[in-house]
């Protein structure tokens, strides 16, 4: 159940016999179909989810009550799904997180979560390099987002963050480049 | 300014002896008048700045070759200044770094900020708890921009980041927000008349 995710620790640190052993222990497996809602808008989440096989898209609620997309996760990119303004202050989300695909993921509750920073010097510098590199990345996008014209933007995900290109619908990715569907369909043509 | 620099960590997280002696050998100090750059694009900068006074604003050149404002930094909030491109991924930054007043800025270099973090519970702590803290509200403040009107999005800041409405001259905030300085300037009459 949590090999993927201790790969992924793997990636920067060796994990220890007794961490891999407390994975096991404090990991709760959720599966979720295509379009089901993980999180909810206005739910408390002091948790934070590791996906092992699927997609997600989170979204965020305008002040004229329309949802749109600001994020997406996959298994293979952008694989821990923090709940942000929860999973720090313990108030209600703003975010919605929705299943692209049939999906699979880890729930780590925060109370557990810092127990493992502290107890687990392997876990403290995995959550340490990994969260930067994650912001790093999703930095990096926005700011294009922000900076670039749309035909720009969608040629720097495609030789960037191609799985962005491929596995997100195009409807959702044309909500987050704040653009219709119809535009983006456009755009890949060209 | 070292008195300065010793009163604000403490106010962060339980600075030890230790940990300061380390701080103080290392941070190096630089003071820059307004407009002056302190990260020049294409330069390899792995290191993060501290604003101690003054303000700084990050721009990337976009696919036009123009400057465009992307984020800001202050005294009393988003202190710590980085390029990220350069830190993390080691790659010549796309970004510049320039002040917007008159600022003085503490350089603490990665391996520094790596060492203590994995050699002083107390910065480790500060670090995944603070600077994380730092990096949701900034993507907080990013994913608002992607999804509100500007209206609202000016609403947003008024409401929760005063600073980066009372700071920034309009010219880089409108720069941020992609639209122009007059529609910024019609947006700011609209909600100072509701």
């Amino acid at each position: 159940m949590v090999e993927s995710f201790k790969n992924k620790i793997e990636k920067y640190i060796k994990v220890s016999i007794d961490f891999s052993i407390e994975l096991e222990r404090s990991c709760k497996l959720i599966e979720l179909e295509k379009n089901k809602i993980l999180v909810r808008h206005g739910g408390v989440y002091r948790k934070a989810f590791f996906i092992n096989k699927g997609s997600f898209k989170s979204s965020l609620l305008t002040p004229e009550g329309i949802s749109k997309t600001t994020w997406f996760y996959f298994d293979r990119l952008f694989s821990i799904i923090p709940i942000k303004d929860s999973f720090l202050t313990g108030k209600p989300t703003k975010y919605e997180i929705q299943a692209l695909e049939d999906s699979e993921v880890l729930e780590l509750d925060m109370g557990v979560v810092n127990s493992w920073l502290k107890k687990f010097p392997e876990f403290n510098e995995f959550f340490r390099l990994d969260m930067i590199n994650d912001f790093t990345m999703s930095e990096e996008i926005r700011t294009h987002l922000v900076c670039y014209s749309k035909k720009d933007f969608l040629n720097y995900l495609r030789e960037n963050f191609p799985i962005i290109v491929n596995r997100t619908p195009s409807h959702a990715l044309a909500d987050f480049m704040g653009i219709t569907p119809e535009w983006l369909s456009k755009l890949k043509k060209k | 300014m070292l008195k300065k620099l010793k009163s604000r960590l403490e106010l962060q997280f339980a600075l030890s002896p230790e940990l300061w002696n380390e701080i103080e050998k290392n941070a190096k100090q630089i003071n820059l008048n307004k407009d002056e750059v302190l990260v020049p694009y294409s330069s390899k900068q792995k290191a993060v700045y501290l604003v101690l006074k003054g303000s700084l604003k990050q721009s990337l050149i976009n696919s036009d070759g123009e400057k465009t404002a992307i984020w800001f930094f202050f005294e009393h909030i988003f202190n710590v200044a980085v390029c990220l491109d350069s830190y993390v991924l080691d790659e010549y930054t796309k970004y510049e770094l320039i002040a917007l007043e008159e600022s003085t800025i503490y350089r603490i270099r990665k391996e520094n900020v790596d060492l203590w973090a994995n050699e002083f519970n107390e910065f480790n702590k500060f670090y995944l708890q603070d600077v994380l803290k730092s990096f949701f509200l900034a993507t907080e403040i990013r994913n608002h921009l992607i999804s509100h009107t500007p209206v609202d999005f000016i609403q947003y800041l008024r409401d929760y980041y005063p600073e980066i409405i009372v700071k920034v001259p309009s010219k880089y905030l409108a720069e941020f927000m992609g639209i122009t300085p007059e529609w910024l300037s019609k947006l700011n009459k609209k909600l100072a008349s509701v």
